[in-house]
């Protein structure tokens, strides 16, 4: 880590404060733009002293209109530690910073961006295997942290969207779904599973697609994939606050102490 | 009602108005005592400025809001504030 400010007066022997050059604003240009869904795209950023970062953490990201209005908003890294910052950019209709994001911005533009952030929804490595929980775009942090696991390590993935179209990343996690070491169940909220899977195309044939919400059943088998609640697996939980809320319940009816989960709610 | 995002929303703005990173830190309620992340607290942004509730009894624990460029951070609801050291690298 490149030193920066400090604050004066830290006199404790040996106490150190973090450094705040990364809290800066700085420029990024989007160097590619990666249509997930109709209504999702991947940025991902050239950002000049990119320092990295740990999965899990975010940016600030701030817009600045011709008349000085400025909006920011906070967006989960879905790069893994060593890559470009990228960010997966939900729309939101009638906001005021992602229908930009996703409808407008081009490659070469540049937004201001403040990062990376966060030490809390964060997977250092530490606790393993990983059980991975996402709701819709929530899955963008996940992204990083299955990118950050290593390529033997068991990584199991539930995720819930209203419809097959919506899934994010589905052509990656079918890659790593056939590599071996990632198991992916995917919940459709608002859709039946056809009974002809094939007409949903090659990546969504690879998983594991089952109708209606997150089910017990679901929460359960994916804990005994990651060894039971006794091998203490590396838990992250994303996704909208309903959704997060509903899993932490499923989670610790299932057994799992409902403080070892990590989770992020996004409104 | 659910209108509330996790305190990461915020953790930019609230490092910078106090001149460290607090990924990291963590909140004690001066309502119920209770201590977690600020990662954790219930944050609300559909106001003016950010506040920030306790995820335990739902007491406002801090606001922050930024009028001309200048960020006013009201700690009322917090009995003790606690920053953990920087992590030796960013990457794993």
């Amino acid at each position: 880590m490149t030193d920066g400010p400090r604050l004066s007066g830290t006199r404790a022997g040996g106490l150190r404060v973090a450094p705040l050059v990364h809290l800066a604003w700085r420029k990024a240009a989007v160097d590619l733009v990666v249509e997930e869904t109709a209504d999702a795209h991947t940025l991902v950023l050239d950002v000049a002293g990119w320092p990295g970062s740990v999965a899990g953490q975010h940016v600030d990201v701030r817009l600045t209109a011709p008349d000085g209005y400025q909006a920011t908003r906070s967006y989960s890294l879905a790069s893994g530690p060593g890559e470009p910052p990228a960010l997966t950019v939900q729309e939101v209709p009638g906001g005021e910073v992602s229908p930009y994001l996703v409808r407008d911005i081009a490659v070469g533009e540049t937004v201001e961006l403040r990062g990376p952030i966060g030490g809390y929804f964060v997977w250092t490595g530490a606790r393993r295997p990983l059980l991975l929980v996402g709701g819709g775009s929530g899955l963008a942090p996940l992204r990083a942290m299955w990118r950050a696991a290593d390529p033997a390590e068991p990584v199991v993935v539930v995720a819930s969207v209203t419809e097959p179209a919506r899934l994010l990343y589905a052509v990656e996690l079918a890659e790593r779904v056939a590599a071996g070491n990632v198991s992916a169940t995917v919940h459709l909220s608002r859709a039946d599973v056809p009974d002809d899977a094939e007409r949903l195309g090659t990546p969504l044939q690879a998983l594991s697609l089952r109708t209606g919400r997150v089910a017990s059943t679901t929460v359960t088998q994916a804990l005994t994939a990651c060894g039971g609640t006794e091998a203490d697996p590396g838990v992250f939980v994303c996704g909208p606050t309903t959704f997060v809320e509903a899993m932490i319940h499923l989670l610790a009816g299932a057994g799992l102490d409902p403080r070892s989960i990590r989770a992020e709610r996004f409104g | 009602m659910n209108h509330y995002v996790d305190g990461n929303a915020v953790l930019g703005a609230f490092s910078l108005a106090l001149g460290t990173d607090l990924s990291e830190g963590s909140l004690e309620c001066a309502g119920c005592g209770s201590s977690h992340a600020i990662a954790q607290t219930r944050v609300y942004l559909r106001c003016p400025g950010m506040v920030l509730r306790c995820p335990e009894c739902g007491g406002v624990e801090v606001v922050i809001v930024e009028i001309d460029h200048r960020l006013n951070v009201t700690l009322s609801g917090v009995l003790a504030l606690r920053v953990a050291p920087p992590r030796a690298s960013p990457t794993r």
